[in-house]
């Protein structure tokens, strides 16, 4: 099954994008506002959805706005930050069951989408600030939201490890931005990040759903009618090559189990073939409870609870993390380090390679199955510049050969150690 | 066969009692790629007593059994279910909750293959010693992991505080001294117990030919003998165990869970609660609340702030829970807004928002194959139709509102749970 999306400029540097396909209940209409990452900018934007979900001009009180939603079935109103490569995704999001579900014919479609229309273009800014209150609580949040981070000790260390490999990159920002930055935002600097969005951002509007969107597409059309902008462009990706040594580091913390971290750089690509035959290495050396990290590392040995490898297409880094006692960290370290070799040495079955084939196309055709999956991975086509979908990403990988996947692992060079662990 | 239809949303789904006693609740989905298919049993956590015959005693088995079961019976003599569905391209797993155990895989191809892996590794059990100590290694991390982690230690620290008596209070895998105890006799034992066809349900939902399934049940299902089996009734007070609890981890801003022990009925029963349930919190605390308002206005909550109602055979159970940096204020606020809506009574106008609200959010359970084979399993286990949620829903009332407040959520009932650093 192919969901066609279709892309259309509907002023300057904002596009309005439908994917329609019947079988859903649901509509999810979002606006993208996408800038390039930037250590003067990153936490000043990451504020600013979080800003304009608690209300705008025609919606003042944040406790009628949800009101409004229950009402419109309990659509639900989400403000999000992200990353898609170098680039800072602002996103603002509602989605609501379809119109032929509600029962007195209410247009939710058109209701949804002027109520997003309203809290973008329309928010509570007076006298070039966001009301006092608004900001201050907010900005907390925006200041715990950061320090919360802490609290998943699994993904803490996976992004203490990526901290670590890209010290000065921006595209090694962590989304939120910084505390120290986040303390400084007050209600007129974030009018200013908001205005600056406004101004320079991508726009990317997308509509994703059962429904017609032609209502959704001519609100927007209509609020963006003569809009002039300066819209900058996507950042693109760099992509390093592996150090001559690796480094190391360790952190200490209260914590029952050790997680321990190794990033790898899988190097430059020279086409899509290359790319996903890196992306394929990964998934059998540690994608699947097939691969080689699962098989050897937790089955086999039992040294690790998990033993994981995840790839970061936009800057081709590959990151192993596992959960590990502390008697066992040099024993998993080096067997991890074994079962690379163990893939550019050739040294894999053909079937476990096919099988590993199957279980990537398998979730790449899961991705039509749900609404927020097919926007992530549109929104992430677009941003990057190259269209194809997930079914087409299917047929590339299952053409890709042994040989590819070898030529992919000896082009994977660590970079990072990363070791979460007890106090002493 | 007979066939459900829910006008409402437009889907339907096939229920079979198959031969051999297994019950088969199939929905396909038109347009959907994935096929998920659920195999679940009766018998969780909480399960930790049974007896078989009549005058029979309860036998007590470890805490944390259900669990261990869970991870053996992906072993067979040949090897591991998943270099089986590796095979096959399925994706798979398994999870152990509070009243069922179930097996899962999904799947966009090939679904026949991964039907015959997923029903030949869940009835054809293999442990021995070497196995099971092999596990109880894994496990054994598996329980220092949790150990870690904040939001399971909030959760289970506020059971504990709820709960005197019942099993739910103790954690699902079990504790490193109670898995100790497990030895292949004892899996064996609990397995003919409670993995009997009679005690399961096959769920399936999305891109599959029904004729497919009941193809493989003939071939690999056996006839199974109905085996009755008892569980211990749990006597749990109605008080609670203590009204605080806190717990030291590392955490950025603390934790905390509030809950407020209900009081159960039969499984089919609680559901019916939960619904109702869910509406009365929504509006005692939900987002469109004053109580919500003012909390976040105070900076006593922020976004990750929720609400919900659990329900099982024999326990309910609801919870409002977040971040904040005075936890003990938040809980008091929250006993006041309970008690102001038990004072001045359910609004009309409130509740038809906050029923209309949950109304769309059920009509999401229903959208995702996932979540539409969960709820037939939950569903048939609770002695409920399948989209009979969305009727109780429809039809829900101002006195069923009314009625939660003052039997389910009763200040005197309640606790609270911190986590922080």
């Amino acid at each position: 099954m192919t969901n066609q999306l279709f892309r259309n400029a509907i002023g300057d540097g904002i596009s309005f994008s439908v994917l329609r396909d019947p079988k859903f209940k649901h509509n999810r209409l979002s606006v993208h506002l996408i800038a390039p990452l930037d250590p003067k900018t990153v936490t000043g934007y990451a504020i600013v959805p979080f800003l304009l979900r608690k209300g705008c001009k025609s919606r003042p009180d944040f406790t009628r706005l949800n009101a409004e939603l229950d009402s419109l079935y309990g659509a639900s109103l989400t403000a999000g930050v992200s990353k898609i490569g170098a680039n800072q995704v602002l996103t603002l999001s509602i989605s609501a069951i379809d119109d032929r579900f509600a029962l007195g014919g209410e247009p939710l479609v058109q209701r949804c989408a002027e109520l997003l229309r309203d809290l973008l273009t329309e928010p509570l800014i007076e006298n070039g600030a966001f009301p006092e209150r608004d900001l201050d609580l907010e900005r907390q949040y925006l200041i715990d939201t950061i320090e919360a981070e802490i609290n998943d000790k699994r993904s803490y260390a996976v992004a203490k490890c990526r901290q670590a490999m890209d010290e000065g990159d921006p595209a090694a920002l962590r989304k939120y931005g910084t505390i120290e930055d986040a303390k400084k935002i007050t209600a007129k600097s974030a009018a200013g990040s908001y205005r600056e969005l406004m101004e320079r951002a991508a726009v990317e509007i997308v509509f994703c759903g059962s429904g017609d969107a032609s209502p959704a597409s001519a609100v927007f059309r209509k609020a963006f009618a003569g809009a002039r902008r300066q819209a900058v462009k996507f950042a693109k990706s760099r992509v390093k090559p592996a150090p001559e040594a690796a480094r190391e580091t360790v952190e200490r913390m209260e914590v029952a189990q050790s997680k321990l971290v190794l990033g790898f750089r899988t190097g430059e690509k020279k086409d899509a073939r290359e790319a996903a035959a890196a992306r394929l290495m990964c998934a059998l050396y540690g994608g699947t409870p097939s691969s080689k990290l699962f098989m050897n590392v937790r089955e086999k040995l039992s040294l690790c609870y998990y033993c994981a490898a995840r790839f970061e297409r936009a800057s081709g880094v590959l990151m192993v993390d596992s959960g590990v006692e502390e008697k066992n960290i040099g024993k998993a370290r080096q067997e991890i380090l074994v079962q690379l070799g163990e893939i550019q040495n050739g040294n894999f079955e053909e079937e476990t390679l096919l099988n590993t084939k199957l279980q990537l196309i398998n979730s790449l055709r899961t991705v039509g199955d749900s609404l927020s999956a097919l926007e992530d991975w549109y929104l992430f086509r677009i941003v990057t510049g190259e269209m194809y979908t997930p079914v087409e990403d299917a047929e590339l990988l299952s053409s890709i050969t042994a040989e590819e996947v070898i030529q992919a692992a000896n082009k994977t060079g660590l970079d990072t150690v990363y070791l979460l662990t007890s106090k002493q | 066969m007979e066939k459900i239809v829910s006008e409402r949303i437009g889907e339907s789904y096939v229920r079979v009692e198959h031969p051999s006693g297994l019950t088969l609740l199939l929905s396909p989905m038109a347009g959907y790629s994935t096929a998920y298919a659920l195999f679940a049993t009766k018998c969780g956590s909480i399960d930790d007593s049974f007896a078989l015959d009549a005058g029979e005693p309860f036998t007590r088995v470890p805490n944390g059994i259900a669990h261990f079961l869970e991870h053996k019976l992906f072993e067979s003599e040949d090897g591991d279910a998943f270099e089986l569905y590796a095979k096959t391209g399925a994706s798979a797993n398994a999870f152990t909750s509070f009243d069922r155990t179930a097996y899962l895989f999904s799947c966009t191809d090939r679904f026949a293959d991964s039907l015959d892996v997923l029903l030949n590794c869940v009835t054809k059990p293999y442990f021995t010693q070497k196995t099971v100590e092999k596990e109880q290694g894994i496990i054994g991390q598996e329980i220092r992991m949790y150990d870690d982690d904040p939001d399971w230690r909030v959760y289970f620290n506020l059971l504990g505080a709820l709960y005197q008596e019942h099993p739910i209070r103790i954690d699902i895998a079990g504790t490193v001294e109670s898995i100790a105890q497990i030895d292949a006799d004892t899996l064996y034992r609990c397995y003919n117990a409670f993995y009997n066809l009679h005690n399961m349900v096959l769920a399936i939902a999305g891109n599959f030919d029904v004729d497919t399934v009941i193809e493989a049940c003939d071939r690999i299902l056996k006839r199974a003998e109905p085996v009755k089996v008892r569980r211990r009734p749990v006597e749990e007070p109605r008080a609670v165990k203590r009204r605080r609890v806190e717990q030291k981890l590392e955490v950025a801003a603390p934790l905390f869970q509030i809950g407020f022990k209900g009081v159960p009925g039969g499984w089919r029963e609680n559901l019916a609660s939960q619904i109702a349930g869910e509406v009365v919190l929504d509006m005692v605390a939900g987002e469109a609340s004053q109580l919500y308002r003012e909390l976040y206005d105070a900076g006593l909550v922020n976004a990750t702030f929720d609400t919900e109602v659990m329900a099982g055979p024999n326990y309910l159970a609801s919870i409002f829970s977040g971040e904040s940096k005075d936890p003990d204020e938040v809980y008091s606020r929250i006993i006041a807004g309970v008690q102001k809506l038990a004072g001045e009574g359910v609004g009309q106008e409130a509740f038809d928002r906050a029923r209309r609200a949950a109304m769309g959010r059920y009509i999401g359970l229903y959208s995702n194959v996932e979540s539409v084979a969960g709820m037939l399993v939950l569903c048939d286990f609770a002695g409920i139709g399948g989209y009979e949620a969305l009727d109780i829903l429809a039809n829900l009332k101002t006195a069923d509102a009314e009625a939660f407040l003052k039997t389910h959520l009763d200040p005197e009932y309640s606790a609270l749970s911190i986590v922080r650093s």
